[in-house]
């Protein structure tokens, strides 16, 4: 937790840099490209009047000297070169007559010898004026203003050339560009501070943000982030405190499920304890029993009952209905049944005494089908009785085959019928019992057991089931029923388990 | 016949003799039961205490399902009504005769014989 914590505030500061850096870039993009026009564009205009000026003075040069160039004044031309040359940023004023020979100059030691062009010059024309920048020698880069002198617009008597110095106009271009880069400096500085403001001011709703999960991290889903504007970051802390109360919703349905799982199962573990947790053990017999709940809580029920010395109560039994509906009924009636059995030896009159108990506490539309055996273990016998519930299979030995005992007329369930007619409904049956013998009690979960092609088991699935697996070796009931259980899985296959299932097998050994 | 674990439930009304046919298609297992049940209450509260429960398309009723027509049976009972049900599938009918409901709810082949049986109570 600290580590994430150090992690993230580590990135908050990193955001403020990158922040910063990128404003200062943009900063530096934006000043310096518009200083650079700028002073551009002031160079140029600076350039071009102190051009326009030099154009000025040529043409005020040329003139006044036509006439001495007539007359071959040399005095006025030599006066003239000195006032010009009194100009500031004048390098050199230059006269040259017709033939190219210089007649006035600030330098007096050119007079009379021929004149040189600037480099890279070209020799003026009958167009006028021209200028060239180029690189002097002592005096740095200057505009030379070149103009011919022209007599009634046909001969040319001679040349003007003023050399003007570019150096003014370099040193105030180069006092804008310090001024530029200073203001820029400002500027960058005043972005750097202000974008750290406006991160911190912006940071701030993230840290609220972060505060709140890091609270509801620790477990507060009560926790609520404060208002905000509405801007995108509001409209997350809207959506933050919204998924908080939803969080805090979904954690209270898990915790109420978990609970409800939890009741389940230590209801399941109660059933389980209601169930026997062993089968009888009598000379003569051995016995098996499956039970499998397709929900966490079952609503079939099978139960031993010790009824006097020589007799055994076995009960197979499904209520309506699946899950703890059909758990809880199927506790009242174990219950009820548990205290009746023992003290019976008809299984009709049991079956009846229940149905009178239970009607006292059902309502509409929940019933019981149970199917309930005495086996005397002394006679061999097997007295049954069947309330609405499949009538067990019986395997007979002498011939092989399993079979359904007869339960004809059938009978209601349990806690319908309170009007007599369940009473003369419920009959006895018996059968001896030889050796070998096997009764098969069951409920309809294993019969209508399906399959991916939703195939049921069937009942000629079971008979085959138990057949096979009772005929191949000596078997106790303990491996038929074994045997049995397998073969429901094998045809099921990976289908969900859709109804409770219940078996006891009883074999006369 | 529908096996899937769907069912479809239509009401049919027959005004004249105050009878009320109810067509289900599918299995009437435990989810499906309360699907049903919510249909028959309706019918109950709109006070027809008539029902033909039309079995031909339900390849399977679950005990849940019997239970619902037994708590049916009861309640149409106290208002002089009756519920019969028609056109069982072998399957259906062997748990009907296995449950001995024969005694309690009457059960008829066709729609004729369920809306004659009426007239005659």
């Amino acid at each position: 937790m600290t580590e994430n914590k150090k992690s993230w505030s580590g990135k908050k500061s990193s955001v403020k840099m990158e922040f910063s850096i990128w404003v200062i870039l943009l900063l530096l993009v934006t000043s310096g490209t518009l200083a650079w026009f700028m002073l551009r564009s002031e160079k140029d205009a600076l350039t071009r009047e102190v051009t326009r000026r030099g154009v000025a003075l040529t043409q005020y040069v040329a003139i006044h000297s036509v006439d001495s160039f007539l007359t071959n004044d040399k005095l006025t031309l030599a006066t003239l070169v000195a006032d010009v040359m009194k100009n500031e940023d004048m390098v050199y004023a230059v006269l040259v007559n017709r033939n190219g020979r210089v007649v006035a100059s600030d330098r007096s030691e050119l007079i009379g010898k021929a004149y040189q062009r600037p480099p890279e010059s070209y020799p003026l024309d009958r167009s006028s004026p021209r200028t060239h920048t180029w690189l002097h020698p002592q005096a740095g880069w200057v505009i030379d203003i070149g103009m011919p002198l022209i007599i009634e617009d046909k001969a040319k008597i001679g040349e003007v050339h003023l050399g003007i110095s570019r150096t003014t106009i370099n040193k105030v271009v180069k006092e804008a560009w310090q001024r530029a880069i200073g203001l820029s400096g400002f500027f960058m500085l005043a972005g750097l501070v202000g974008s750290v403001i406006l991160v911190t001011l912006m940071l701030r709703p993230v840290s609220e943000l972060t505060k709140g999960a890091e609270a509801i991290g620790s477990g507060n889903l009560d926790y609520q982030i404060p208002t905000m504007r509405r801007n995108e970051l509001g409209q997350l802390a809207v959506t933050f405190n919204h998924m908080t109360r939803e969080l805090k919703v979904a954690t209270e349905q898990a915790l109420e499920q978990e609970r409800i799982k939890k009741e389940l199962q230590v209801a399941q573990q109660i059933q389980q304890m209601l169930l026997p947790k062993q089968v009888p053990e009598i000379k003569g017999f051995s016995f098996g029993s499956l039970y499998r709940a397709a929900k966490e809580i079952g609503g079939d029920y099978y139960d031993f009952f010790q009824v006097g010395d020589d007799r055994l109560g076995i009960a197979v039994a499904d209520v309506c209905g699946k899950g703890v509906p059909a758990g809880l009924l199927m506790s009242v009636a174990r219950s009820i049944l548990k205290s009746i059995a023992p003290n019976q030896n008809s299984p009709r009159d049991v079956i009846r005494e229940l149905n009178r108990v239970l009607l006292t506490d059902f309502s509409h539309g929940l019933f019981i089908t149970m199917f309930y055996a005495v086996v005397d273990v002394k006679k061999k016998t097997l007295l049954y009785t069947s309330a609405g519930h499949n009538p067990a299979l019986i395997y007979r030995s002498t011939t092989n085959e399993c079979i359904v005992l007869d339960m004809t007329p059938p009978c209601l369930p349990l806690g319908i019928d309170g009007s007599g007619m369940f009473e003369s409904l419920v009959k006895e049956k018996k059968v001896s019992l030889q050796k070998g013998d096997v009764v098969i009690l069951y409920t309809d979960g294993v019969s209508e057991a399906m399959n991916a092609n939703r195939e049921e088991f069937g009942l000629r699935g079971l008979q085959a089931s138990i057949e096979k697996h009772t005929k191949e070796k000596p078997q106790n009931a303990e491996s038929i029923i074994q045997g049995l259980d397998k073969d429901i899985n094998h045809f099921c296959g990976s289908m969900h388990q859709n109804d409770d299932i219940a078996v006891v097998t009883m074999k006369v050994e | 016949m529908r096996r899937d674990g769907s069912i479809t439930i239509e009401v049919r009304k027959q005004d004249q003799k105050g009878i009320t046919i109810v067509d289900v298609a599918g299995v009437v297992d435990t989810g499906t039961t309360l699907l049903l049940d919510e249909h028959l209450s309706a019918l109950l509260r709109e006070e027809k205490y008539k029902l033909v429960i039309n079995l031909a398309e339900v390849p399977y009723v679950s005990s849940a399902g019997w239970g619902l027509f037994i708590s049916l049976l009861q309640k149409t009972r106290e208002h002089e009504g009756d519920i019969k049900l028609m056109a069982m599938s072998q399957e259906v009918r062997n748990v009907f005769n296995m449950l001995a409901f024969s005694n309690l709810i009457s059960a008829f082949l066709t729609e004729e014989e369920a809306i004659a049986a009426f007239a005659q109570v």
